[in-house]
Formats: C-alpha cells, sequence, structure tokens
C-alpha cells in the first residue's frame, strides 16, 4: 500500500465511521460524510491502481466539493435547520449545491470547487467561534488547513515535510471532521425528523 | 441529418389523440375537452421549442460527465449494455420523478404535467418546458457507469415513449401487468387527487420500483379518481402552466424573513415540511375548470394548431443547424402562437388583437418571402397561406369580440 493510498483510506474510514455514528441524528453531518467518503474511496482504489476509479474519484472530488461542504456547514452551523435535522431536506441539499455546482464548473470556472469549502468552512467557523465551541473551532480550522494544502497542490502535488500536499489534505481533513463531528454545537434536542 | 426522434411520432401521438377522442365518443365517456386537450398539446409543443434552446442543459451535462469521468467504455452495440441502460435509466426516473413531485422547485417543473383535469392521451403530451434545469442530475450514475450518450439517449427516448400509452382512461385493469410495469390503470392513479393517490406509482416503465420503496397504490374500484392538482392552474395559457409554481414558490420566497428560509421553501415538499397527514380532498366538491369557450373558437384553435405542427416539425429537425438568432425567432414564434390561442380560448379581452396580429405578420412573413427558415415554400404554398391567413382576420374580427362575452369560470 502507498502512501495516497493510506491517506484516502484513513480519510475514508473516518468519513465511514462519522457517517454510520451519525446517520439518524444527524443526518445532513452523515451525508457530507458519506459523500467525502465516497470521493476517498474511489481515492483508495484509483491509487491502489484500480484505472476505473480515475474518474469516479475525480468526479465525487468534484461533487464533493460543490455539494458536501454546504451540507457539512448547514449541519455544524445551523443545527436546527430543516436541512440538518431532516434527511430527505439534506439529501435535496446535496443534489441541489451539486447539480449547481458541477453546471457551473462545467462552463469553466473551476475556482467554484474551491470557493464553496471555503465560504462553508468560514460559515463553520463563524458559528463555533460564536459557541465558543472548542472542538468545533480546532476542526473547522484544521479543516481550513486542508483546504490550503489542496489549493498549493492543486497544479501538481508538491511535497511538505514527509508527506504530499495531497496526503497532508486528506489526514487534515480526516482530522477536521472528527473534531468537527464532536463540536458542542452538535446537542441534538429530540428525535430526528423525517 | 441526426433528427429527433419526437420528429417521427408527432404523426403517431396526433393520429392516437383522435382515435382516442373518437372511441371515448363512440363509449359515450367524456375524456376530451377541447380547450384542455389544446393546452396540453400546446405544452407538448413548448416543450419539445425549450428542448431545442435547452439541450445543452439536458443531454449535455450528461456528456460532460460522460467525457470526463467515466469508469470505463461500456460497449454501445451491446445489448447486454442497453438492457442494463433501460433498466438503470428506468430506477433513476423513478427518483427523479418521486422527487419531482416532493421537491418544491423540481415540482415546479413536473407540475406542469399534471395540470390537466382530463386524462387522456394529450395530456401525456402535457411535458414540461423546464425540467431540463435539473432533472440530468438522476442520471448521472449511467454516465460514470460508462453508458454513452447515443444509448442514454436511446433509452430515454423509449422510458418517454413507453409512458405515452398508459395515459387514458379507455384501458381498464390488466391483470397481473399492472403489478409490474407501468399501466393506464396504475398511473391513473399518479395522476389522481384523491387522498389515496396522492404521491403514488412514480414508476416508468416498470412498477415495480414502488413497490420495492412503498409508493405503490392499487386503484380501487368505486372510487371514481378526479384528476388534476389540488391547487388548479385556471388558465389555458401553456407558458403561465410552465411558470405559476415558480412565481408562487419566488412570493412564498420574497414573503419569508431569513435567507435560510428563503432557500428552505425551495427544496421543502409542497406544503412545507410537516409531520401532518395530507389535507383530506373530497371530490364531490371538484369543479372542472371551464371557460364555456364557443364552438366556433374551439375549431378555429384545432385549426390554428394544425398549422403550428409543421413548424415546430422543422424547428425540431434543422434548429440546432440554424443561426442562433433564427432559432431564436422561429422559437419565439411558435410560444407567441401557443399563447394567444390559449388567451382565445380563456376569452381574454386581448385576445382577439393579439391574435390578429399575430396572423397577420406570421402569414405575411411566409407569404411574402420565397424561404421560410431554410425551406425553399413553393409559390403555391405561400399564396395558400396568404390567402389563409387573410380568411384568419376577416373571420377573427366579428368572433374575438363575441369571446370577450365568454363568462368567467365560477
Amino acid at each position: 500500500m502507498n502512501a495516497d493510498t493510506l491517506s484516502d483510506l484513513v480519510l475514508a474510514v473516518m468519513c465511514a465511521a462519522i457517517a454510520g455514528r451519525n446517520w439518524r441524528m444527524r443526518p445532513a453531518l452523515a451525508q457530507a460524510c458519506a459523500l467525502l467518503g465516497l470521493a476517498a474511496g474511489f481515492g483508495v482504489l484509483r491509487f491502489a491502481g484500480l484505472e476505473q476509479a480515475i474518474g469516479p474519484h475525480r468526479f465525487f472530488s468534484l461533487f464533493a466539493a460543490c455539494a458536501g461542504f454546504p451540507l457539512l456547514a448547514a449541519a455544524i452551523a445551523w443545527p436546527d435547520d430543516p436541512v440538518a435535522r431532516r434527511a430527505p431536506a439534506a439529501t435535496r441539499t446535496m443534489l441541489l449545491t451539486g447539480a449547481i455546482g458541477l453546471t457551473i464548473s462545467s462552463t469553466g470556472f473551476i475556482w467554484w470547487r474551491q470557493i464553496v469549502p471555503v465560504l462553508s468552512i468560514l460559515a463553520i467557523l463563524r458559528a463555533t467561534m460564536l459557541d465558543r465551541s472548542t472542538n468545533g473551532i480546532f476542526g473547522a480550522l484544521l479543516m481550513t488547513g486542508s483546504l490550503v494544502m489542496a489549493a498549493i497542490g492543486q497544479a501538481s502535488p508538491v511535497v511538505l515535510g514527509p508527506l504530499t500536499t495531497m496526503q497532508w489534505m486528506h489526514y487534515l481533513m480526516a482530522s477536521g471532521l472528527w473534531f468537527m463531528s464532536r463540536s458542542e454545537l452538535l446537542r441534538v434536542d429530540g428525535a430526528p425528523q423525517t | 441529418m441526426n433528427l429527433n426522434p419526437i420528429v417521427y411520432a408527432i404523426p403517431v401521438f396526433m393520429l392516437t389523440v383522435v382515435i382516442e377522442a373518437w372511441v371515448a365518443r363512440r363509449r359515450g365517456i367524456k375524456v376530451y375537452d377541447i380547450p384542455d386537450a389544446l393546452t396540453s398539446l400546446h405544452h407538448g409543443v413548448l416543450s419539445e421549442v425549450t428542448g431545442v434552446l435547452w439541450k445543452l442543459a439536458g443531454l449535455g451535462m450528461y456528456a460532460v460527465v460522460y467525457e470526463n469521468f467515466r469508469a470505463t467504455d461500456l460497449p454501445a452495440d451491446s445489448l447486454a449494455v442497453f438492457l442494463f441502460a433501460l433498466l438503470a435509466y428506468d430506477f433513476c426516473y423513478y427518483w427523479q420523478h418521486r422527487l419531482g413531485h416532493e421537491m418544491n422547485i423540481l415540482w415546479a417543473a413536473h407540475v406542469v404535467h399534471h395540470s390537466s383535469e382530463y386524462y387522456n392521451l394529450a395530456t401525456a403530451l402535457r411535458q414540461s418546458s423546464t425540467g431540463r434545469f435539473f432533472g440530468w442530475i438522476f442520471y448521472l450514475p449511467l454516465a460514470l457507469a460508462g453508458v454513452s450518450p447515443s444509448v442514454f439517449f436511446a433509452v430515454a427516448v423509449i422510458d418517454l415513449l413507453y409512458q405515452y400509452w398508459v395515459h387514458t382512461e379507455l384501458i381498464g385493469r390488466l391483470g397481473w401487468l399492472d403489478r409490474v410495469l407501468v399501466t393506464p390503470s396504475n398511473h391513473r392513479v399518479h395522476h389522481g387527487q384523491n387522498d389515496y393517490c396522492i404521491d403514488k406509482n412514480y414508476g416508468g416503465i416498470l412498477i415495480l420500483w414502488d413497490r420495492l420503496f412503498g409508493t405503490f397504490a392499487d386503484e380501487r374500484e368505486g372510487e371514481k379518481i378526479v384528476y388534476g392538482i389540488r391547487t388548479p392552474l385556471n388558465s389555458f395559457n401553456p407558458v403561465w402552466g410552465n411558470l405559476h409554481y415558480y412565481a408562487q414558490l419566488w412570493e412564498e420566497s420574497v414573503r419569508t424573513r431569513g435567507w435560510r428560509a428563503k432557500l428552505g421553501i425551495w427544496i421543502a415538499p409542497p406544503g412545507g415540511w410537516t409531520d401532518q397527514p395530507l389535507a383530506h380532498f373530497d371530490t364531490a366538491t371538484f369543479s372542472y375548470y371551464d371557460r364555456q369557450t364557443p364552438t366556433a373558437i374551439r375549431w378555429y384553435a384545432w385549426i390554428q394548431y394544425s398549422l403550428i405542427i409543421p413548424c415546430l416539425a422543422q424547428l425540431l429537425a434543422i434548429g440546432a443547424m440554424l443561426p442562433i438568432a433564427m432559432t431564436l425567432t422561429y422559437a419565439l414564434g411558435i410560444i407567441v402562437t401557443t399563447v394567444t390561442i390559449g388567451f382565445l380560448l380563456e376569452g381574454r379581452h386581448i385576445a382577439g388583437i393579439l391574435e390578429v396580429m399575430r396572423v397577420s405578420l406570421f402569414g405575411g412573413a411566409f407569404a411574402a418571402s420565397s424561404t421560410w427558415f431554410g425551406f425553399e415554400s413553393p409559390s403555391l404554398l405561400r399564396f395558400a397561406i396568404g390567402v389563409f391567413a387573410l380568411a384568419s382576420v376577416i373571420w377573427l374580427v366579428p368572433h374575438a369580440r363575441s369571446a370577450k362575452l365568454v363568462p368567467s369560470a365560477s
């Protein structure tokens, strides 16, 4: 197993664990993690040498950037919103933001896949700072770091210390998601809504 | 020339509509109302016209994803791939259709198809012009799997054309088929307003998806189905038919406070997020939208409609090859025709003058020019159209006035 496969595997496992734990109570968080995890899962297959996974990996990376991050923001910054509390609302938001993101990206505006995650993380950072949620703030900062790594390594992977920027991105994202999923903002009152 | 298959299907559609109306009349069943049927057909015309304009948004996005992200190349000439694609398409269609009913922004597009209060083959042609905005997202799994755009297009047309024949009241129960395939019986339920019909039977070809995902309902003996939507369209204008629910959502968004709530309206189900059961619908209180359009105006509208069809066929055939300004002009001309005829059927005050202007402009333009959007029109045809336009104007002047006197629907 090479280092790229390992970093994607760690991210995929982390996403699966968070998605599994939150599937019923925090559907938006779970679906956002499932989407990021799906992208990472295809990444594992891709870097393990399966050529057929290259296209889906790139697709789900784009889709997760356009649709997964807004869902993450909804889950953490506005935990009482129907999008955060109701699984159908979360799915619909994902489809709509994904469709818009794909359309805009296909027109050649490639910055969309970076603008959306940055705005989403800023929204999370603001909400967690207002709530003084230590885990949330730390998670958002780690996620910010992962986006910085993605931006640096967008053209071609750059080696920073022991890891490449892509590997840094995966590890930072995995740890950021873990902290954010433990944010104090995510106190759930009552039963999930359907 | 790569012709749109709908061009070939148009004569079949027209013939079967006429046959269905004739059979229904012989059996003494009222399944057609002329203004309603014409409005359905106008929606179909509009949908195809906008299809030419929105081509990029539909098959275009599918092709983009296929070209850039597909996992593998599935052979386009393999029967197994074709069958897989058809099955997968039908599955994706189920979800697109289901979300089309359960999500406001998608319902705004799909509501068009349900806005007829009659259930007949013309209703099948009452298609949305805006469904292409987001519908493609549901089919991307096929693109990722490597189903080529040509195969995708073929199975999409098959799935769409299959659904044509199920829009009829003349075919009863079909036994076990009603539990496997989408049939007239179970699709009647889908179009009903009765309590038990709401949000049921979304399948395209296979009704098995509904049985699998818990949305199947069998047609009930002895309970007459009332067709249409619970907030009726009450219009014969196909442009308004396409936009009315968007307008409603927009107004609701403007009224609502807070940006998240404003956006939330568009993804909420019709009626909003609620855990309350659906309001009861009393079928006994239902009344049809009827403007009591005079018979002469109905016939006039039919004749004008019959002239749109060759124009539509021409636009579908050559629209992509014409300069974009010409395509837009032609499309606009057809759209204006459907709207003014709709106004005539409604008996609007402005309808007469609009229709006189339209007929004079289009008839005059056709008669005066030797080519009609690339078509070399014979002198005899130009003369005949010119005479027809003139006759229409002469006839319209007194009759359009009578249309003003049509009483409003109660």
